[in-house]
């Protein structure tokens, strides 16, 4: 017979993970270590069984989730100034959340949002952000965009031949790297678009910078001052539907803007895969030519693990590991193979949480190690779907392996 | 001071042992010997060493004057004669996870030695023989990965889970899940490297007078009962570089077979290799029975006597599913259970053979087979034999202690976990509230086909109300001081190591007396970290 | 006398320097002597004094000192040279032991502890002058827990009278082969001697021991430590973070004095069948053994050579032996498979269907008997789970009347490379390689193995001990460098094994000075 009534815990928080605070999340760290290593199950080799990029090059422990939530303890005792140290410890991490998932199998914990709000401390009290990291502030906040690139040129990548209508029900947010960076994921996504016959339109020049740099480097305000707008703007259009193929400008539309700001969306977000993947099977696309090409598929971090609300005992983001994998299944001539680390348990690309900006080395360093396992499984080719993973890992790869979009391998079936 | 003040550690300077200049000398020192990146006494590095899981005030954390990261046996070895030179602590770790104090500084010119970081490969694995060699950083997952691989297991993983440190858990404790079969991890240790605290280096077993580490005894008088006993000597006696396990047999896949996505990943076993069962029986009594004619027919792969507060939390996938189902009662009711593994190591007809005795056991018992219902076994025991989801034990209310945690047999291992009459269950029904209820929840591991078993009672504490860190702590010395009085014996203190030999040995055939008399002659400076395995009365620094 | 010598050169004549030279030659000799024979007569003052508070403590039954009994103490089978204990006590008890040992250190008296009547590797015979403590007559059994599976008992049991008891209940202890009938199960233990049976998969089968320490306190290992316990509850570890029962084996009694072990028993099978696998060479063998091993097939497990196997096989000696000399294979595997309590026909069955499958994979066939034996496989099961029968000569003595035995530790891949380097070396000293015994016992599901070489000879042709002597030293030499790996260090290995991991040995120093700080326990043995 049940005792439970006997004694349960007073504090109800431990009965039911209370959401979101800074100050329980780190005194509930147990130091288990599991934030260090992919999933304990699902290790395959010695070689490529750590999940943390931060804490493989840095090495010692501080530069763990483990560390990090004992510098948040520190902190919020002030037994820790909040130090350059501190920063730095804080910034050489890509926010990545592989701690973060593997933690959520063990303890009801948020990692990720305890550096996010790490972070905003270390703003507030003048530390943060990185110098690297206030240039592209300021270009947001001057041009809505974080690459100083002139706002007016946002669309400039579009093709000729490809007229976004004036009134659609989907919205293509093209997103700051695809738009002046990654213009070929961008010129894809909107052929691809095309060839299925999905009407779509752009909110230019109302599309301003997701806000996602921004959170990530503890900028709060400007983040929320972001993504209000586009969501403004998007309500306004009176679209049903937006689609991006930015993994990053994804989480911040499906996942950060419900907790940054209490505005209604009156759409829906898709990722472009996503999208993609439903007009395959109503016969929208057709894959019309053989690619022939052995490919293995990277999951970014914000287009899985991060990519939607956490609920405590439920996995997050699982159709996203199995829709890119199901196009690229369905590709002629496509053959996968995967990496060891795949999925929830995927290393990431080194670029996010402004990591790229403020330490390009040890971006760099990270992506060299997701092409070198990319290239145990045989590959000719890593792909992705997000234009940020495919910036940091073509500048990574050199001539050693070939770097695609998903929608440029989709673009060149079809 | 509220319990995050608990969690968190002073400045080093605060402290009146700290001495600046000597900081100083040891700093320069330890750059000379391993370089500038190697090494830190910067409190946003070293505050990340300052604690483990044990919950708020019960050890007071303490940042180490210096964290360093050796590369080599060679390094170990220059840090440690340097220790002994400028006379400072060495405090070695691997995961750091211990929630006994064994890898948290306590007291000034502390240096951790992450051992973990940078000596952390697989240095042989020898399938034909079947052992590995590993270095202080590698997982029971990384070794187990690359054992699946070559046809070779291990024992399972311990409770902390498998990215616990395969070197440093063995010393620690290392249960794990087949250890029905393959026994206890002081007998699954086949050699160490050891830097002892003088700087000299000694190998164990063959590894001795052979460049390999085949076999663990020897030569003469074995020199693994100084490194591990019931429990280790956390670094006092020296600090393993090297260790060698032992590998098995797996008739099993060579990947884990693991579907789902966190949380909810199973682990699907070939069913003419490997089966689980739930069992009820009718009483402790009849649970105790089982095990020993278990063990008596030579059967089983695991067998394990779980509780509900264990069954349930390993399970559950959120704190919330965990009360709801405990509130539900659904594991309590499969209370008194066994949770039991047959596997065909030699062909499927073994296991075929094996059932039917367990069948016949059950029957004669008056016991049942339960349908899995809740998915336990794929989602829970069937990892057992690869990982323990150990840290979510703490999940229910932040975190837990223990009473009982000794290895007896299976008989005494009853006697001291056994609900409402063993001494551990006394105590806690006295401190619950403001302890957490987990229906008197115990754990019987049977080791060695019921040789031996431990009996386990880990309890919940509350870790955001000093009231219950208080409690845990007040019950657990109350079982310890009462434990001894009886005579009985009683792991904890042993398990706690340091100063609470103190207390065990004088009733355990004065013990502590020949250890104090060990760790004078290995660490005449006693430098290897202080007070572990004993405190030196005269050379404790004073209050 | 050297000053003497240049002083006197040119006042003397050579003669007269010489005689001078002769003259303190001579002083000094009756100088060292009479300097030696006070210190004997020191020793030996004491020694009497020692024999007498001796007397009063435990009684003079229990003492013995005269010459046939030292005699017969001084030397044991092996080739350690003898040497004459000053008197023997004949202990009854701990309560006896431990009088004896703490009057030893009040004297600092050497102590060497023997537990059987037989010794093979010196260990029991002293290294100087020293009391030989015999522990022959502490021969109970004190207790038979058959719910938990162990038994415990004193030194002096043997090992015919601990399976002939634990068979009474059905039990056997896990033996090793074919031990002497005189040999203490005790020490069996306490020096690691392999089990006939690999299929366990941790260690060794001793649990937990009381000793007398060296300074005379009682001390137990494992939750025997603790009163509450009454000596019912034993495990290996503990007390405390050190596993001290792994300290005191293979100590050879230089670390105290074991008064009783306990140790795991196991179910005598009921029903069995026992097969031979005959090789042509060592490396099928192995081959073989890892196969077999590694899908836990069997009960107990060994390997032979054709000479010992035809030695274990002959029934009438020498008769029987010269028939199957010609005729045994070359390499004997002796393979038990055994049922359990429950259902033992069909544990058998499904081995039995393993070990074929083997046999096709890897081309060897298991058969019921061997080349001119009768039920041969019967006749083993009935030596193979007790010692060598009383009425016989010991099976290591029918050959040559001696052996001197080489072993050590090993992988089993490295075999054939070790038992060539021995046949190589053989030849070199020109002994047969025909009377090289081999025995390689699995251990651990074949983990590693023991792997043991007896060098047969007659004790009374003193050309051939020196020969064999000779070889084994130097076999010894050779293997350890090889990577042979000698866990238990007798006589001459000790200097071998330690003189190649110092800082071992150097611990080992560290630990007898705890233990022993008056050095009065088997001095010398280890090199301590």
């Amino acid at each position: 017979m049940s005792s439970a009534v006997k004694a349960l815990p007073k504090d109800k928080r431990w009965l039911k993970y209370p959401g979101f605070d800074l100050a329980w999340n780190v005194m509930a760290c147990i130091r288990c270590s599991r934030c260090y290593y992919v999933h304990t199950w699902d290790v395959k080799s010695w070689r490529f069984s750590e999940i943390c990029p931060s804490l493989k090059r840095y090495m010692f422990s501080a530069y763990s989730a483990q560390g990090k939530m004992d510098i948040g303890i520190a902190i919020l005792t002030g037994k820790l100034k909040v130090s350059q140290k501190v920063a730095e410890i804080l910034y050489k991490c890509t926010l990545c959340g592989g701690c973060d998932v593997m933690c959520k199998d063990t303890m009801d914990m948020e990692p990720v949002k305890v550096f996010e709000a790490l972070r905003e401390i270390c703003v507030k009290e003048g530390v943060g952000p990185l110098p690297q990291h206030k240039r592209f502030i300021e270009s947001i906040e001057k041009n809505f965009n974080p690459y100083n690139e002139p706002h007016e040129k946002r669309l400039e990548w579009m093709p000729k031949d490809v007229k976004p209508a004036e009134k659609a029900d989907v919205v293509y947010f093209v997103g700051c790297t695809s738009a002046y960076r990654r213009p070929e994921i961008a010129q894809a996504t909107v052929r691809i678009l095309k060839a299925a016959k999905v009407d779509f339109m752009m909110l230019h020049p109302e599309e301003y910078c997701c806000g996602g740099t921004a959170l990530r480097v503890g900028v709060r305000d400007l983040a929320k001052k972001m993504i209000e707008h586009n969501i403004e703007a998007i309500n306004k259009s009176g679209a049903k539907t937006v689609v991006t193929s930015c993994a990053g400008c994804y989480n911040m539309f499906n996942v950060k803007a419900r907790e940054i700001t209490n505005m209604k969306m009156n759409f829906k977000v898709l990722h472009i895969t996503e999208l993609i993947d439903s007009l395959i099977k109503e016969g929208r696309i057709k894959f019309t030519r053989e690619l022939g090409l052995k490919v293995t598929y990277h999951d970014p971090c914000h287009l899985g693990r991060l990519s939607e609300p956490w609920t405590p005992g439920k996995p997050v983001g699982v159709k996203h590991y199995e829709i890119p994998r199901r196009i690229l299944s369905r590709i002629p001539g496509v053959e996968l193979v995967e990496m060891e680390r795949i999925k929830e348990n995927a290393w990431c690309c080194g670029a996010g949480g402004g990591v790229k900006a403020a330490y390009p080395e040890f971006a760099e360093w990270t992506a060299k190690e997701r092409i070198e396992e990319a290239k145990t499984t045989g590959a000719e080719a890593l792909v992705s779907s997000c234009p940020f993973c495919k910036t940091n890992l073509k500048d990574a790869a050199e001539d050693e392996m070939k770097i695609y979009d998903i929608t440029e391998l989709i673009l060149q079936a079809i | 001071m509220s319990k995050m003040e608990l969690l968190a550690s002073e400045p080093i300077e605060a402290y009146p042992d700290y001495d600046a200049k000597k900081h100083l000398e040891i700093k320069e020192a330890l750059i000379r010997i391993l370089g500038p990146e190697w090494v830190s006494d910067e409190p946003e590095i070293t505050q990340a060493y300052s604690r483990d899981w044990t919950a708020p005030g019960i050890l007071e954390p303490r940042r180490p004057e210096f964290v360093v990261l050796p590369g080599s046996v060679e390094d170990v070895r220059a840090i440690t004669k340097l220790a002994n030179r400028l006379k400072f602590n060495l405090l070695p770790i691997g995961t750091g996870l211990c929630g006994l104090a064994g890898t948290l500084p306590n007291r000034g010119c502390t240096v951790t030695v992450d051992l973990a970081k940078r000596m952390n490969r697989i240095i042989r694995l020898d399938s034909k023989n079947m052992y590995a060699v590993v270095e202080p950083g590698v997982t029971y997952a990384q070794l187990h990965a690359e054992a699946l691989k070559v046809g070779l297991t291990l024992s399972g993983a311990p409770e902390a889970g498998a990215q616990a440190k395969v070197l440093a858990n063995h010393l620690f404790f290392a249960l794990t899940g087949k250890s029905q079969r393959y026994g206890h991890a002081p007998h699954r240790i086949l050699g160490a490297e050891i830097v002892l605290p003088d700087g000299e280096l000694i190998c164990l077993g063959s590894a001795a007078t052979t460049n390999e580490y085949f076999w663990g005894s020897g030569p003469g008088p074995d020199l693994i009962g100084l490194i591990r006993g019931l429990t280790c000597s956390h670094g006092g006696l020296g600090i393993v570089t090297k260790l060698a396990v032992k590998l098995y047999p797996w008739p099993g896949p060579r990947v884990w077979p693991v579907e789902g996505y966190i949380p909810e990943k199973r682990v699907i076993l070939p069913k003419d290799k490997f089966r689980w069962y739930l069992i009820k029986l009718p009483s402790e009594e009849k649970v105790i029975e089982a095990i020993y004619e278990i063990g008596r027919s030579e059967i089983g792969y695991a067998v394990h006597h779980f509780c509900a507060y264990y069954m349930n939390t390993w399970w559950a996938k959120s704190c919330e599913e965990y009360w709801r189902t405990w509130e539900e009662g659904y594991f309590q009711k499969l209370h008194p259970s066994l949770a039991v593994c047959l596997a065909g190591l030699t062909s499927p007809k073994q296991l075929e053979y094996e059932e039917k005795i367990l069948k016949q056991i059950v029957e004669e018992l008056g016991g049942e087979f339960v349908k899995d219902e809740k998915n336990w076994i794929e989602y829970t025991a069937s990892n057992w034999l690869l990982d323990a989801q150990g840290p979510r034990m703490h999940r229910p209310s932040g975190t837990y202690s223990l009473f009982a945690l000794d290895i007896l047999d299976p008989e005494w291992a009853d006697k001291v976990t056994r609900p409402n009459e063993s001494l551990g269950d006394k105590v806690r029904e006295k401190y619950t509230p403001p302890l957490v209820d987990d229906d008197h929840s115990h754990w019987i591991h049977s080791i060695e086909f019921g040789h031996y078993a431990v009996g386990e009672q880990d309890f919940l504490v509350e870790k955001s109300s000093l009231e219950s860190v208080k409690a845990s702590m007040q019950s657990v010395m109350e079982y310890i001081t009462t434990a001894l009085k009886e005579g009985s014996p009683c792991g904890v203190p042993q398990m706690a190591s340091g100063r609470l030999n103190e207390f065990a040995g004088p009733v355990m055939g004065n013990y502590h007396v020949w250890l104090r008399k060990i760790k004078e002659a290995f660490d005449p400076n006693y430098v290897a970290n202080p007070p572990y395995p004993i405190p030196i009365p005269e050379k404790e620094p004073k209050p | 006398m050297v000053t003497i010598l240049c002083i006197k050169e040119n006042v003397l004549t050579e003669t007269e320097r010489l005689k001078l030279f002769i003259q303190h030659l001579i002083y000094t000799v009756i100088y060292i002597n009479t300097y030696k024979y006070l210190i004997e007569f020191g020793v030996v003052f004491l020694l009497e004094e020692f024999k007498g508070e001796l007397v009063s403590l435990i009684g003079s039954e229990k003492i013995l000192d005269d010459p046939k009994t030292l005699e017969e103490y001084s030397r044991d089978h092996s080739s350690q040279p003898p040497r004459k204990p000053f008197l023997v006590v004949k202990a009854k008890n701990a309560e006896d032991v431990k009088k004896v040992i703490q009057l030893a250190n009040k004297y600092c008296v050497p102590v060497v502890p023997r537990s059987s009547h037989v010794g093979f590797y010196g260990a029991a015979i002293p290294e100087e002058l020293a009391v030989v403590l015999d522990l022959s007559g502490m021969d109970k059994i004190l207790d038979v827990d058959e719910r938990n599976r162990w038994v415990r008992f004193e030194p002096g049991v043997t090992w015919g009278k601990l399976q002939e008891e634990l068979a009474k209940r059905n039990l056997m202890a896990l033996i090793p082969l074919l031990p002497h009938p005189a040999k203490s199960a005790l020490t069996s233990h306490l020096e690691r001697e392999p089990p006939l049976i690999p299929k366990q998969e941790y260690q060794e089968p001793l649990i937990s021991l009381e000793m007398v320490m060296p300074t005379g306190e009682i001390f137990r290992t494992g939750p025997a430590a603790a009163p509450a316990t009454k000596l019912k509850v034993h495990s290996p570890f503990g007390p405390g973070p050190i596993e001290w029962r792994k300290l005191f084996m293979g100590a050879q009694g230089t670390f105290g004095v074991a008064t009783w072990v306990t140790v795991k028993v196991e179910y005598l099978p009921k029903i069995q069948k026992l097969y031979f696998i005959p090789f042509n060479g060592l490396e099928e063998v192995v081959e073989a053994t890892y196969a077999i091993q590694h899908r836990a097939i069997g009960h107990e497990y060994f390997i032979l050579n054709d000479l010992n196997m035809a030695i274990l096989a002959s029934e009438k000696w020498p008769e029987d032996f010269n028939r199957l000399r010609g005729v045994m294979p070359r390499f004997t595997v002796v393979l038990c498979i055994a049922g359990g309590r429950r259902l033992p026909e069909e544990k058998i069955a499904y081995e039995e269907e393993a070990l074929f499958e083997e046999a096709s994979r890897h081309g060897f066939k298991p058969v019921s008997t061997l080349p001119n034996t009768k039920a041969l496989g019967k006749r083993f099961l009935n030596l193979i789970r007790k010692p060598w029968p009383k009425d016989k000569p010991y099976w290591k003595f029918l050959y040559k009347g001696m052996s001197r035995d080489i072993f050590f530790h090993t992988t089993l891949d490295k075999t054939p490379r070790y038992l060539k380097t021995l046949f190589d070396l053989a030849e070199d000293y020109r002994y047969p390689v025909h009377d090289i015994g081999v025995y390689i016992q699995p251990m651990e599901l074949g983990r590693v193995c023991h792997c043991e070489f007896n060098l047969y000879l007659n004790p009374e042709n003193a050309e051939e001990v020196r020969l064999v002597d000779d070889l084994f030293k130097e076999a010894s030499e050779k293997l350890i460098s090889m990577g042979a790996f000698f866990s238990r260090p007798y006589g001459v290995w000790a200097r071998m094994v330690y003189s190649r991991c110092a800082h071992y040995h150097s611990a080992l120093r560290k630990l007898k000075k705890i233990f022993d700080p008056n050095n009065i326990m088997n001095p010398g043995k280890l090199n301590l």
